[in-house]
């Protein structure tokens, strides 16, 4: 459940942790930062408004009572409301602390009562403003309504004469302003991005090696990788580095191998076939002739197996059409019964003589296997584009091949009983080197017996 | 009676070889190495040598180079089996044809047979040019490619080349049907037995924007074909 949510690349789920990570910390610390500000402010505003207090008690108590609601109007201010009423706003004895700082504030101590809380009291003749307390959302919205109250105080000044105070600190200056919040968040967003790139970076490795790993497999293209990246990869680049140079030495072995064995073999079988000219025309010598001749074939096919030609051969723009129609001429001039299907002209990137060989060896096959209940072979060649796919079908209308042995065939030195039987060259090896070439080229051979009898081959190239 | 050359370091084959050529009517001498090869070359008048690719010492390659700066003398080269670069440099390094051992004795003949033919009859000097263009063709003989402008590589069987390179080195010529036969057989041999209509048809197709309206290859009616493209060449 979890798992289908969370990304699956290495940078989505580091991002996703260090996203929740960077704004645990930042909601933290504003949530501390804010309070701490609260706290200053308050601490400012109260000692401001007692001051505040203490200075207008003094000059009510030097004037004449007639001036007073005029003195009381001229002293409210922003957030600071006054009256003077025969009863008291605030009921309870309120805190002690800030009763003691206003008392001794104040120069004359006649003060009966005193009664000060840190909180929102409505003072009596403000019936029409808002019981914020219980109404805040519409508090918030007004602007008149942003102040909200902190201290709230009365004071017994004479009998009957209540000096009520309420002062408010301005409510969006103890909220944490939009432009903080925007400036977090840039920096979230900075921070986030940084750490993205960084991430790529480390992994760029990576990706070079399965680039490398790829071509590796399908091309045969040994490059070195050079050992740069974060320190946890670069055992795996060494590693991967070494293991291609012993692949490649261990190719080059093969092959040199390879090429002394032809050499060495290539010598008496010249000599055979010479000495063949030498000795009397009659049943022995043609006998030993179709031998020597079987047996050039037979090296041949195995050292086009060895020798991996597919891998050295540049890959080149080729009208297929071209190079088909070349190769069932060359059949049809031998007297094969061949027919191709085909648009007028197919471009197609590909490896020319590998891929010459991969169709020959397909359509000597069915030579070879492909008769009919009359003995005779006919192939058809089918080739066309799919969705930029290169598709050759080859087929003939023989008895085809048991679907259980369709693994088989394609494995070197494999043939099939009926062959083995014929006094034919074939070493196995047609259909392996044909699958082999195309397995470099990430292609696909698929192999269907026909409905209507016959075997087919059906060759996908990818393109590029 | 043409005299041959044979150098092979094997002392079987130079042995077996010299005894087949005799046979077949020819003055034969023979050499293991480049510098034996060198020294028969300073005493006798060789027409033809046939010279295996992989010797001790100087390689095949490089002495045919050698030659080439000095002799027009023909060379066939011996070259591993059907190795295609092996054919490719041999060609390029001056070779007049090449043979992939191991090989049936009758096509060397055959084959030494047609270099002198060629060398002799028709005395036209072995080109050197291997690049050759027109119209929107480009021809590399060595490599016997044909390519498009885009660089889109076609096929040509060897005998439709052979023919291919016959008009294109005797470009705007009227050339009848055994001109055409006996100036591109050699090579390869591959036109011995294929009527030169048929390859001339096989060809346009290739070639030709509409092969049923020829531009390129004309037939001259009583004549034979025209190339009446022209040609330009890199050299």
């Amino acid at each position: 459940m979890i798992t289908k949510i969370l990304p699956k690349s290495l940078i989505g789920q580091i991002s996703l942790i260090m996203l929740l990570g960077v704004l645990l910390i930042l909601s933290v610390t504003l949530q501390f930062f804010s309070d701490d500000r609260q706290r200053a402010l308050n601490y400012v505003s109260s000692d401001s408004t007692l001051d505040r207090v203490s200075s207008l008690i003094t000059i009510l108590n030097s004037t004449p009572i007639a001036l007073h609601d005029e003195i009381l109007s001229a002293s409210q201010g922003r957030g600071f409301r006054l009256s003077l009423d025969s009863r008291a706003a605030v009921t309870e004895p309120g805190s002690a602390e800030l009763s003691e700082k206003l008392s001794t504030l104040l120069l004359i101590s006649d003060v009966k009562d005193i009664r000060i809380v840190a909180a929102n009291i409505n003072l009596p003749d403000r019936k029409r403003e808002p019981k914020y307390v219980h109404d805040k959302k519409r508090l918030d919205r007004k602007l008149k309504d942003r102040f909200k109250s902190k201290l709230s105080g009365s004071i017994l000044l004479s009998e009957d004469h209540w000096l009520n105070f309420r002062s408010a600190i301005d409510e969006d200056v103890s909220r944490v302003p939009v432009q903080t919040i925007f400036w977090v968040v840039l920096f979230t967003l900075l921070i986030l991005m940084t750490m993205a790139w960084i991430i790529k970076r480390a992994l760029k490795p990576i990706e070079t090696l399965a680039i490398v790993a790829k071509k590796v497999g399908t091309e045969r293209d040994f490059k070195t990788i050079p050992e740069e990246g974060p320190s946890e990869v670069i055992p795996a680049i060494t590693a991967f580095n070494q293991m291609q140079t012993s692949l490649s030495d261990f190719i080059d072995d093969r092959s040199k191998m390879l090429a002394a064995i032809s050499h060495d073999l290539r010598t008496p079988i010249t000599s055979l076939r010479l000495r063949l000219e030498f000795i009397e025309p009659g049943e022995d010598q043609s006998r030993m002739l179709e031998t020597v001749h079987q047996m050039e074939k037979m090296l041949k096919a195995t050292l086009d197996f060895a020798k991996d030609d597919a891998h050295k051969e540049a890959k080149q723009e080729l009208e297929v059409v071209s190079l088909l129609t070349t190769i069932c001429d060359d059949y049809r001039d031998r007297g094969v019964n061949i027919n191709l299907t085909s648009d007028d002209k197919l471009i197609f990137r590909l490896w020319p003589v590998a891929f010459r060989r991969v169709v020959e060896n397909i359509i000597n096959n069915s030579l070879a296997y492909g008769k009919d209940c009359a003995g005779d072979v006919h192939i058809s060649v089918d080739v066309n584009l799919y969705n930029e796919n290169l598709i050759v079908v080859i087929s003939d209308t023989g008895e085809g091949i048991d679907e259980s042995l369709f693994d088989e065939v394609i494995k070197p030195f494999v043939r099939l009983d009926k062959a083995r039987d014929t006094e034919d060259s074939s070493v196995g090896l047609g259909l392996a080197i044909s699958h082999g070439i195309i397995q470099a080229h990430a292609g696909r051979m698929v192999f269907k017996n026909q409905p209507a009898g016959g075997f087919s081959v059906e060759i996908t190239l990818p393109k590029n | 009676m043409p005299h041959l050359l044979i150098v092979d370091d094997h002392r079987e084959i130079r042995e077996l070889l010299q005894r087949f050529f005799i046979q077949h009517n020819y003055r034969v001498t023979v050499a293991k190495d480049g510098k034996e090869m060198k020294l028969r070359l300073k005493d006798t008048q060789i027409d033809l040598i046939v010279l295996d690719l992989m010797l001790p010492g100087e390689d095949g390659l490089t002495l045919c180079r050698d030659l080439r700066v000095s002799s027009n003398i023909p060379i066939v080269m011996l070259t591993a089996m059907g190795d295609e670069m092996d054919k490719i440099i041999g060609l390029e390094m001056g070779a007049d044809d090449y043979l992939a051992k191991p090989f049936n004795p009758r096509e060397l003949l055959a084959r030494i047979k047609a270099v002198l033919r060629r060398v002799n009859t028709l005395s036209t000097p072995v080109s050197d040019i291997n690049q050759y263009r027109f119209a929107q063709w480009s021809v590399d003989v060595h490599k016997r490619e044909l390519t498009d402008k885009e660089g889109v590589m076609v096929i040509l069987s060897s005998a439709e080349f052979d023919l291919l390179r016959v008009f294109i080195e005797h470009p705007q010529r009227v050339l009848s049907r055994d001109q055409l036969l006996e100036l591109s057989k050699g090579r390869d041999g591959g036109v011995y037995d294929r009527a030169i209509d048929t390859l001339i048809s096989r060809l346009r197709k290739k070639l030709e924007i509409d092969a049923k309206h020829p531009e390129l290859i004309k037939t001259i009616w009583g004549g034979g074909y025209q190339f009446t493209c022209e040609v330009t060449h890199d050299n």
